[in-house]
């Protein structure tokens, strides 16, 4: 599920093979030279021309070298044949993964459609067509229709607080505004068990990490709540010392997870492409002791320096 | 036609249900027999409560308002059906198709729309209560 390339941890094999058939070739020259240095000691007293014994050692050294380049060539065209196919595995894997994503973005516009059609359309329309009956009852009970949009202001209230809700779940202003622990914090307060945050070194990171992870660390809350039986409570740890990556981990202290137990379904399906489009991986287990634990990396931009000696 | 028409109001979605109900309490000669959430349940109604009038939504999950108006055609319960829609109306012909008398969008609803509905459905029998306010010309 994790989108690893297998290409690119395989490089380091096309040097080592170059530097093998080289060492071939070289251990080849070297049998060669000693070849032609004994059938030289070998005939000392036969008394042949050395040239003729030169000629030899060079011929056998060439012919050395050649079978060494052929096999090195062999090796090196099984080689190129399993980096293609490890190339094409790769290949198939992304566009999988593409797919994936665009799927689930398109599924996502349809769930904001629908929301925005059974939610605040809804809601207006209702509006439209009671604001036309208080109206005709201004005339008949004047009292009544004054208690009536007195309701419907109420009412709007609930629209405005249901587009709210929907405009949150797009993109959240806190997340925009102060960032990934901010808009966790502000979440957590609203889950069903209480939940313990800790962030290191979290800074500010592109829209697209900070969603990212925000909304994968969410589902996993939102999992760890409904799905972990017997938890009491949800850890998020969240940490960005390293500099170069995010880790963020949710753990629950449920009961432990059963192998096999996890079919990965549509949500975490989801996190795995939501991660893999800002090149970050999922990885969910068992936690230390009890219960699960979901763990997030995603790397991150290294941290501009800045000239010393200028403040910011 | 006796003077009342009786109504069943068919949506999915609270809010809607909810404003039918306040729309039939407030226009005179309707009077509402019961509300459905969802296809099934507007079939199951129609058959035991008989109404004149079933106002159905179009999109509904599951069964939507187009198949729950061709399956009410079928299982011949008389009612006159007519189709309300928050987006595009579906078109006459298959509106036709469906054994449905008229459609409205919702945003339209209003007692004197839905006087006019019922007129155009039945061939102009408008209902006798007296008018609350007088009909547009």
């Amino acid at each position: 599920m994790a989108s690893s390339v297998p290409e690119v941890r395989r490089l380091p094999a096309q040097r080592e093979l170059r530097v093998a058939s080289w060492l071939r070739a070289a251990g080849a020259a070297a049998l060669a030279a000693a070849v032609a240095a004994a059938a030289f000691l070998a005939v000392d007293g036969v008394r042949r021309e050395p040239a003729v014994a030169a000629l030899a050692a060079v011929l056998v050294a060439a012919l050395l070298l050649l079978l060494a380049q052929r096999s090195a060539g062999r090796a090196l065209a099984s080689e190129n044949r399993r980096l293609t196919a490890a190339a094409a595995t790769a290949t198939r894997e992304l566009r999988a993964s593409r797919a994936r994503i665009a799927a689930s973005a398109e599924r996502e516009r349809r769930r904001i459609e629908r929301d925005l059609h059974d939610g605040a359309q809804q809601r207006l329309v209702a509006l439209r067509i009671e604001l036309e009956l208080a109206e005709e009852l201004i005339g008949r009970d004047p009292s009544l229709a004054a208690e009536r949009l007195r309701e419907l202001e109420r009412e709007v209230d609930e629209a405005l607080e249901e587009l709210r809700a929907l405009a949150h779940g797009v993109y959240p202003p806190l997340l925009a505004d102060r960032g990934l622990v901010e808009a966790l914090r502000a979440s957590a307060a609203h889950a069903a068990l209480p939940v313990e945050l800790d962030a290191t070194g979290v800074g500010r990171y592109s829209p697209e990490i900070e969603s990212a992870v925000y909304f994968c660390a969410l589902e996993a809350l939102q999992n760890a709540c409904k799905h972990a039986a017997g938890a009491d409570r949800v850890a998020i740890a969240l940490d960005g010392r390293s500099g170069w990556e995010l880790r963020a981990s949710v753990t629950d202290d449920g009961a432990r997870l059963p192998a096999g137990r996890l079919a990965p379904g549509a949500g975490i399906t989801n996190m795995h492409d939501r991660l893999a489009a800002v090149g970050g991986r999922l990885e969910i287990g068992p936690a230390p002791g009890r219960g699960c634990a979901v763990r997030i990396r995603v790397p991150v931009p290294l941290p501009v320096r800045r000239p010393p000696g200028r403040p910011r | 036609m006796s003077g009342t028409v009786t109504v069943l109001a068919v949506d999915d979605q609270e809010v809607f249900r909810r404003t039918a109900r306040r729309l039939l309490a407030a226009a005179p000669g309707f009077e509402q027999v019961g509300e459905a959430a969802s296809g099934p349940e507007a079939l199951r109604l129609a058959a035991e409560l008989r109404p004149d009038l079933v106002l159905l939504d179009v999109r509904m999950p599951g069964m939507d308002g187009i198949e729950t108006a061709r399956r009410l055609a079928r299982s011949g319960v008389g009612a006159t059906v007519v189709l309300i829609s928050l987006g595009e109306l579906p078109d006459p012909v298959s509106l036709r198709s469906v054994g449905a008398a008229g459609c409205l969008r919702k945003q339209d609803l209003s007692v004197r729309a839905l006087d006019r509905a019922w007129a155009a459905a039945t061939g102009g029998a408008a209902t006798d209560a007296p008018r609350g306010r007088s009909a547009p010309p």
